[in-house]
């Protein structure tokens, strides 16, 4: 490869650019576009233009003998630059740069021509005009090509570091399983030796470009400085004064400012809750005085880094309040609640406990709640938006914790209210059968008429729930229910200003979106900056492994040479024309790609532009801006957009 | 108006026979390949729905209860062996407890133990009622009963009063049982919609083209004949006709009687002398108890070897029903050649005890056991066609 790229540069030196010698390559694609333009006679017309050295045309160009076509002619004929007149340049301008990379041309010589999908597939009903417009298009290439300079692609030195920001298997169901599967994880992560784990962060701000990203980074402090043995930790908590929700079990239970998370958290260890405290200092009294510190400061951090990899995750849905009664009854939760319940080592210790401490005969489930949404049917959320997404994980969970609650209650009686069944994952559709089997009652509503929970008029059951159920052929049925279930959805996690800090594209259901769904599936339109898991879409654990997984080795392809080449269409400053007015930087919509630095021109200290060339995206705004046309971009100068269109409005080729 | 979920209501029904329909998962494909099921009535997964959710009116009320007839088709295709045919048998027997008020019906149904506690007492109770007045056994010439008061074994006063008393008793119970159905079905009918009533026919048309639909479905049979599977079964031992032959047996027996009776009281003729085999009620009698003793022994002998699903799933009221019409139908010919023999025997005497105090049973357990389905389906089918003009 190295070698390869000696001789490449070798071979460039030696091209002879002072006249253009050009060799035009008209394709058939098969029949996609000679079935509509007439390319035998495209090709004879071209030919007989100035600089045309070579004009051929070819059943298809991007076969290997068609490649082969383009270099002998650059060999024998010593063409110095090359248009193929085919399709789309996206498929195939990456095809057609290595042919001439491997006859020793520079393979910015290379021109693409669209007669495809802008001149056949368009135009089958007028074969005559879409030969005269492909003739067009070519000879208007041709000008462009004739001003054509070889380009040298930047090449940029990368940081071999990759920040990961989040850190979760994303995924609702707390099977066993997936709980000793995050153990195992942590205990992997934490083992490695070239893994630096920062939990309690925040990210400020971040700068730079791919392969050269610097991140700023604040750091809660714990608050806590040392082990305690489990009695004086008990004493410290006991003596907090200031309670407030546990949002990790979901608001069923309360817990002190100063607290532990979780058994299986990490890191586990004591911490304050600076929102909660009031720095009443109880806590160090009960300490003894001492690891406890009441005063310590955020810590910053700066991080460079070669990628990012976003695994921000999601947000479960929160319901409005009155949404089925949530909040408007005791016996409304939601699902990530029942399952907090259901869990052994949860804080109810694995039983049903309502706030009313009722006893539960009668449990309705209701699915798709902040999902599937309907416009003019659900509210939309606090903020405006209307989930009408499927979440896709919640289907599965909400039969997986039915059999739990037919496991653990077996004289219960069970109730199902669903859209559809979407358990679309391998063996998920057994959880279904399996609730079945085990005695749960399902009911379908339409997304139309969704069920609604009302207090009961009378009878055992404190709520009823009404549903229009089309299994029951439409009939509207009243379910009695003394704890309603809110299968909840997944909803974008609020990533703070993080959106802002990196331009972060989102779809319009609010999720972080990829450059494309299947080519660059966990790739942002940002260089450089990965997705992965629940931050992109709903998946479940399976799916964001597979996501995190191809995020990782997307970074590490991207940044194991050490250093990345960059296109070379990127601005470039004429620094005999450019007066520093500055309009260029103020127009830029990358920032940092154009910024204006001191020099010294003619023993002149002066202001002039300069273009970072990773940065800059070759958009051409600053070209348009520039008062003093000091500004263009390589590969698309003023000059060849001239060349481009004298092209188009002279006579010739067609009628001269 | 909304309808009550009410678990725990499959539990109920399932009393009534053996089957599995929780385990179902509203495939539909019970009503896909039922045969019966068709255009606007669908059946079993609407009616397997009702019982799931508990939905007890609209199940009890539903005309597809009673448009069915266990083929066993749905049962034999059933995904989860949830056995659909045997739940529609068993809905049917729980609709017909639920129009009884008394619950003698669903103890006959659900309790073995019950049913032979109750018909040992009635054979008791009628034995003694018979033998109450009885005269001596003669065997000079055979002599069952005679019109002069009190006089043969069993005089023909004590049998004709306590068969005047039972059918009453019957009649009272059936007239509740019936009035009860109607109200309960008639709720659950759903009536056509004001606009179309404007174009809808008079009373009497829907009265008299309901009645002509019943009573077409009860002669010919035409949807029990769509049950059978295997067309290569003679007609003559095909599920369809062995029901009507019992049907239409039994019925041939009931009108026999009556002629008897009409003819004694028009006639006066003495009940106590034999009549040739031409005389009209009499043909009637024979050739309808050959028929109720054909279809009882052919059904008795699907029932014991469980031929298909249909007969697979035997309660004590199917077994009871069965008996009592072939034991009836046996004694009645072991009654004529007893009636034809130059002597009188003991054996003949007892023949006749025991096919009087048979025949007293079976009119009073009419109302309360799967002879109750003789009025009820005719009835549901009657209203349903009467009420949605639908026929």
């Amino acid at each position: 490869m190295n070698e390869d790229n000696a001789n490449n540069e070798a071979n460039l030196t030696m091209t002879d650019m002072s006249e253009p010698r050009i060799g035009v390559y008209v394709c058939h694609c098969g029949g996609n576009i000679s079935d509509v333009v007439d390319v035998k006679r495209v090709a004879e017309t071209i030919a007989k233009l100035p600089n045309v050295v070579v004009s051929r045309d070819y059943i298809f160009m991007c076969s290997d003998p068609g490649q082969n076509l383009i270099i002998e002619d650059i060999k024998k004929e010593k063409l110095n630059r090359v248009i193929v007149a085919a399709c789309s340049p996206s498929l195939h301008d990456l095809t057609f740069r290595g042919a001439l990379m491997r006859a020793g041309l520079n393979p910015y010589l290379y021109e693409n021509v669209n007669i495809r999908e802008q001149v056949s597939w368009v135009s089958k009903s007028d074969k005559e005009g879409a030969t005269r417009k492909a003739i067009k298009l070519i000879a208007a290439a041709l000008g462009k090509s004739r001003l054509q300079k070889p380009l040298e692609a930047p090449k940029v030195k990368v940081s071999k570091h990759i920040v990961v920001v989040g850190g979760g298997v994303s995924g609702l169901p707390t099977g066993e399983k997936a709980k000793d599967l995050l153990d195992s994880l942590i205990d992997e992560v934490t083992a490695d030796k070239n893994i630096k784990i920062y939990t309690g962060t925040e990210i400020t701000d971040v700068s730079g470009y791919v392969g050269n990203f610097k991140l700023k980074v604040k750091i809660a402090p714990r608050g806590v400085t040392k082990e305690f043995d489990a009695e004086t930790e008990k004493a410290i908590i006991d003596a907090c004064p200031e309670t407030t929700d546990n949002e990790f079990e979901y608001n069923i239970v309360k817990r002190k400012a100063i607290y532990r998370t979780y058994g299986r958290a990490f890191p586990n260890k004591l911490a304050i809750d600076w929102k909660t405290c009031t720095k009443c200092g109880k806590c160090v009294e009960a300490a003894g005085g001492e690891g406890i510190v009441l005063n310590d400061r955020d810590e910053e951090l700066e991080i460079s880094a070669g990628a990012i990899i976003l695994a921000t995750g999601f947000d479960h849905y929160t319901p409005a309040r009155g949404e089925y009664g949530y909040e408007e009854f005791p016996e409304v939760i939601t699902l990530p609640q029942l399952i907090r319940m259901l869990d052994d080592e949860g804080p109810t210790g694995g039983e049903i406990r309502l706030s009313n401490e009722r006893k539960v005969k009668n449990v309705c489930l209701i699915h798709c709640v902040g999902s599937r949404q309907i416009e003019g049917v659900n509210k939309p959320g606090p903020n405006g938006r209307i989930n009408e997404y499927c979440s896709r994980v919640c289907c599965t969970a909400t039969l997986q914790m039915a059999l739990e609650l037919r496991k653990k209650y077996p004289e219960i009686n069970i109730f199902e209210l669903y859209q559809d069944i979407r358990t679309y994952g391998r063996g998920h559709e057994d959880y279904y059968m399996d609730a079945s089997n085990e005695g749960v009652t399902f009911f379908r509503y339409d997304g139309h008429t969704p069920p609604v929970v009302e207090k009961a008029a009378g009878g055992d059951s404190p709520l009823v729930v009404r549903v229009k159920d089309s299994l029951t052929f439409g009939e509207e049925l009243s379910i009695p229910a003394d704890l309603v279930v809110l299968s909840t959805g997944m909803v974008p996690h609020d990533i703070g200003n993080l959106v802002e800090i990196l331009k972060l594209p989102r779809s319009s259901d609010g999720f972080l979106q990829e450059v494309h769904p299947k080519l660059r599936p966990v790739e942002l339109a940002t260089t450089g900056i990965m997705i992965a898991g629940t931050s992109q879409a709903p998946m479940d654990i399976t799916e964001s492994s597979a996501a995190a997984a191809a995020a990782a080795v997307k970074s590490s392809a991207l940044l194991s040479a050490g250093e990345i080449s960059l296109d070379p269409f990127v601005a470039q400053v004429d620094l005999e024309k450019c007066e520093g007015t500055g309009k260029c930087v103020e127009e830029c919509p990358y920032e940092g790609a154009v910024e204006l630095v001191e020099m010294e021109i003619n023993g002149q200290k002066v202001k002039r532009a300069k273009v970072n060339a990773a940065l800059c995206a070759g958009c051409g705004i600053c070209v348009a801006v520039c008062p003093t046309r000091a500004i263009q971009v390589a590969g698309w100068r003023l000059d060849q957009y001239d060349a481009m269109i004298d092209a188009f409005t002279s006579d010739e080729p067609l009628d001269g | 108006m909304s309808v009550q979920v009410k678990p725990g209501f499959i539990e109920k029904v399932k009393k009534f026979g053996a089957f599995d329909i929780s385990a179902c998962f509203n495939c539909g494909t019970c009503t896909a390949v039922c045969p019966l099921s068709k255009d606007d009535t669908t059946f079993p997964r609407r009616i397997i729905r009702y019982a799931q959710i508990g939905a007890e009116e609209l199940m009890i009320s539903s005309k597809e209860l009673w448009l069915c007839y266990y083929c066993g088709e749905c049962s034999d295709t059933c995904p989860r062996q949830a056995e659909p045919g045997e739940f529609m048998a068993s809905a049917r027997r729980y609709a017909i407890s639920s129009f009884e008020p008394l619950g003698v019906a669903r103890l006959l149904y659900t309790s073995k133990l019950f049913t032979t506690v109750f018909m040992a007492f009635l054979t008791i109770i009628f034995g003694v009622i018979m033998l109450s007045k009885s005269g001596p056994m003669i065997f000079e010439k055979p002599s069952f009963f005679s019109t002069d008061k009190l006089q043969g074994f069993i005089p023909f006063e004590v049998i004709h009063t306590t068969g005047i008393i039972v059918i009453i008793l019957a009649a009272i119970a059936a007239f509740v049982g019936i009035g009860m159905m109607t109200k309960k079905v008639s709720a659950g009918v759903k009536l056509p919609s004001r606009e179309k009533k404007e174009s809808d026919r008079g009373i009497f048309a829907r009265f008299w083209s309901a009645v002509k639909y019943v009573i077409e479905e009860m002669t010919l049979e035409n949807r029990y004949r769509d049950c059978e599977e295997e067309p290569k079964t003679p007609w003559y031992r095909a599920r369809w006709f062995v029901h009507w032959s019992i049907m239409w047996g039994f019925i041939g027996l009931g009108t026999a009687t009556a002629l008897d009776y009409i003819i004694l009281l028009t006639v006066g003729k003495d009940p106590g002398q034999p009549v040739p085999l031409w005389n009209p009620p009499r043909l009637l009698g024979t050739l309808a108890g050959i028929l109720l003793v054909y279809g009882t022994s052919l059904a008795l002998a699907w029932r014991y070897k469980k031929v298909d699903k249909y007969h697979s799933h035997s309660l004590s009221s199917d077994w009871l029903f069965l008996w009592l019409m072939f034991l009836a139908g046996i004694t009645g010919f072991a009654l004529e050649i007893a009636i034809y023999l130059p002597r009188g025997t003991v054996w003949g005497y007892m023949v006749f005890l025991i096919h009087v105090i048979l025949g007293m049973e079976i009119v009073f357990i009419l109302p309360f056991s799967k002879f109750a389905h003789a009025v009820y389906r005719p009835l549901a089918l009657f209203i349903h066609a009467f009420l949605s003009d639908s026929v």
